[in-house]
């Protein structure tokens, strides 16, 4: 297991030293100048001025230089200050964090605790109406992108049938309630969580189908246990290996769709954000969202890994 | 009593005695064929290529600014948009702009997929590592988050979506082309072919990317999907295929503002119907090709 572990560490570090490259030669080789952001159009901008700017953002450095500037900074902590505003990259994205964060995890809660049963249910009962209603709920979640369903749900649960409120994370009009936040939380996060649940549904069906043919469960049922104890203790955790995978797996996916997700709910989330700081060229921005993004799924992967390894022996061994 | 021997031949019986046993093409295409939901997907796919074929640009890009956000009527059945252009007509044209999207894209992904997936399964040793490294790198990215920096990077147009959207996907039909390769080239018929002194490159092709194909083909039936609602993704913030040109995509731009989302409905809501409906068939066709290609992996 400790082997097994080092082994896969290891080979992340290079993929994490490729995603800093590759987001910072995204960034340098982004067009507009990020000194125009900067320079308050009222005062004019001479040559001086512009000089005087890039060398104060440290713009004037070679790339490598400034990469490895970069990365220094960054693993200590500080991602720099935004272009657009010039608070510090840190704050802004801690609080778009926390935000995305509540909604994806909300979601892939909902996704877990609805797509994992359903799907057992859905493979228990295989080719029976109930089967066949699922399958086609969970192609609906497939074909529909979050965003698809999130404007269908705004317009038919936020305008239509005002249930909800139509975006953002508080009302403006009045101070913080944990009421006022789960009523903005809930109908993105139940538009995500569908789309989650979908996927889910799909892979803990096939697996369940798969283990139930086992022999062992065929031995578990012959040594006359009960069909409870048969899915849950002997069925139900193997099926669920393969699951933990996917989960992993698909969070790149999920975390993209969330990004258009929150937009269509102006959620003040990373994908927001995201637009926001593509259209404003604000580059340290995009490098700290899109290196959290890809850190994050780079962790949930290794995550999967070693859960995956914990519950099967099988590979802890190899 | 003696025992007659039966009279009625069961038709595979039949066929054999007539000499005409079925190739494995012909039984693939009889249990797709047999797949019913594929068979419904197909349907609607060609109905939707039909009908966007159909689609008249002039219709679709001629302003009529005495009839301007009209409701559905019998002259614009399915109502205008904000500068009087026929939304049923926009919806025709912009399905076959998504749909060209969508395979172009297909073709690129798949395209750098195969040759940089069969260079590291066949080679292995270190061109594998680099190779299958600069997957995880590109995998670790949510593929939307690469679409934007890329979309900002080289400013949108209908090609530069195809290509980004192509040049982006390309790690997953790389790892099952690898996977492939490397279970392939073990086989006793390559050996026999190096053997012979076949080249690396007649083995490649000839022997070892006919057997390699069909969970390729599964693959690029769901990408073409996943191509069309990037570009929707991408189009819908604004990113994508540009106006006056449509997109099923950047007709749902549309639904971004509150109030003609409520108001004017009928602007958005036909693309939306159309993408979920072109995509749901093509998963239905994706699922009908999987079980077909692979009897064995039946009630999935």
């Amino acid at each position: 297991m400790g082997r097994y572990i080092i082994r896969r560490l290891l080979i992340n570090i290079p993929v994490l030293f490729g995603i800093t490259i590759l987001v910072f030669t995204f960034i340098q080789l982004t067009p507009g100048d990020p000194v125009s952001a900067y320079i308050r159009p009222e005062l004019g901008s001479s040559v001086e001025m512009r000089d005087q700017m890039r060398k104060q953002l440290g713009l004037d450095q070679p790339a490598p230089v400034r990469y490895l500037r970069w990365l220094g900074q960054t693993l200590q902590g500080n991602l720099g200050y935004r272009i657009l505003g010039g608070q510090p990259v840190n704050a802004t994205l801690w609080r778009v964090f926390k935000a995305s964060s509540v909604l994806m995890l909300t979601a892939l809660a909902l996704g877990c605790l609805v797509g994992i049963p359903l799907g057992i249910l859905s493979a228990l009962r295989q080719y029976s109406k109930l089967d066949f209603l699922l399958t086609a709920l969970a192609f609906l979640g497939v074909a529909s992108p979050s965003f698809l369903l999130g404007l269908g749900g705004l317009f038919v649960l936020g305008l239509k049938i005002p249930l909800f409120p139509i975006g953002g994370m508080v009302s403006t009009n009045s101070d913080f309630s944990l009421l006022d936040f789960l009523h903005h939380l809930a109908l993105p996060a139940l538009i995500l969580g569908f789309g989650y649940n979908a996927i889910l549904m799909r892979y803990t069906r096939s697996s369940m189908l798969e283990v139930i043919r086992q022999a062992y469960v065929t031995t578990a049922r012959a040594k006359g246990l009960g069909e409870r104890a048969v899915i849950f203790g002997h069925a139900f955790r193997n099926a669920l290996i393969p699951v933990i995978t996917v989960i992993g797996l698909a969070l790149p996916d999920m975390v993209g769709g969330a990004i258009i997700t929150e937009t269509v709910f102006t959620w003040p989330g990373m994908g927001s954000m995201l637009i926001d700081s593509v259209n404003g060229r604000d580059y340290p921005m995009i490098m700290g969202i899109s290196l959290v993004v890809a850190v994050a799924v780079l962790l949930a992967n290794l995550l999967a890994d070693l859960t995956y390894a914990l519950a099967d022996p099988r590979i802890r061994f190899k | 009593m003696v025992q007659q021997p039966s009279t009625t031949l069961t038709a595979t019986q039949l066929r054999l005695q007539k000499g005409t046993p079925d190739s494995p093409a012909r039984q693939t295409l009889r249990r797709f064929r047999r797949h019913r939901l594929a068979m419904a997907g197909l349907l609607i796919i060609i109905i939707l290529v039909v009908a966007s074929l159909l689609g008249s640009q002039a219709d679709a890009l001629g302003q009529n600014l005495k009839a301007m956000n009209k409701p559905p009527s019998a002259d614009h059945w399915l109502g205008t948009d904000r500068i009087g252009r026929d939304i049923f007509a926009r919806t025709l044209v912009g399905g076959r702009i998504s749909l060209a999207v969508g395979l172009v894209a297909v073709f690129f992904s798949t395209s750098i997929g195969v040759v940089l997936g069969a260079l590291a399964g066949y080679y292995r040793g270190w061109l594998d590592h680099l190779i299958m490294r600069t997957v995880d790198v590109v995998l670790s990215f949510p593929v939307i988050i690469l679409l934007l920096c890329v979309a900002s990077l080289v400013g949108p147009s209908i090609f530069n979506v195809m290509a980004m959207i192509g040049l982006l996907t390309w790690p997953i039909p790389c790892r099952i082309m690898r996977g492939q390769f490397l279970t392939i080239r073990e086989r006793a018929y390559v050996e026999a072919a190096h053997c012979i002194g076949v080249t690396d490159f007649e083995i490649a092709l000839r022997h070892i990317l006919p057997n390699a194909i069909a969970p390729l083909l599964v693959y690029a039936s769901f990408a073409v999907a996943t191509a069309v609602l990037l570009e929707a993704g991408l189009s819908y913030l604004g990113l994508g295929v540009q106006p006056p040109t449509p997109s099923w995509g950047n007709m749902l731009n549309t639904a971004r503002n509150i109030s003609t989302m409520e108001r004017n409905s009928w602007q958005w809501i036909p693309p939306a119907i159309t993408t979920v409906l072109f995509v749901l068939a093509v998963n239905f066709v994706g699922d009908g090709i999987r079980d077909a290609l692979d009897p064995q992996a039946k009630g999935d």
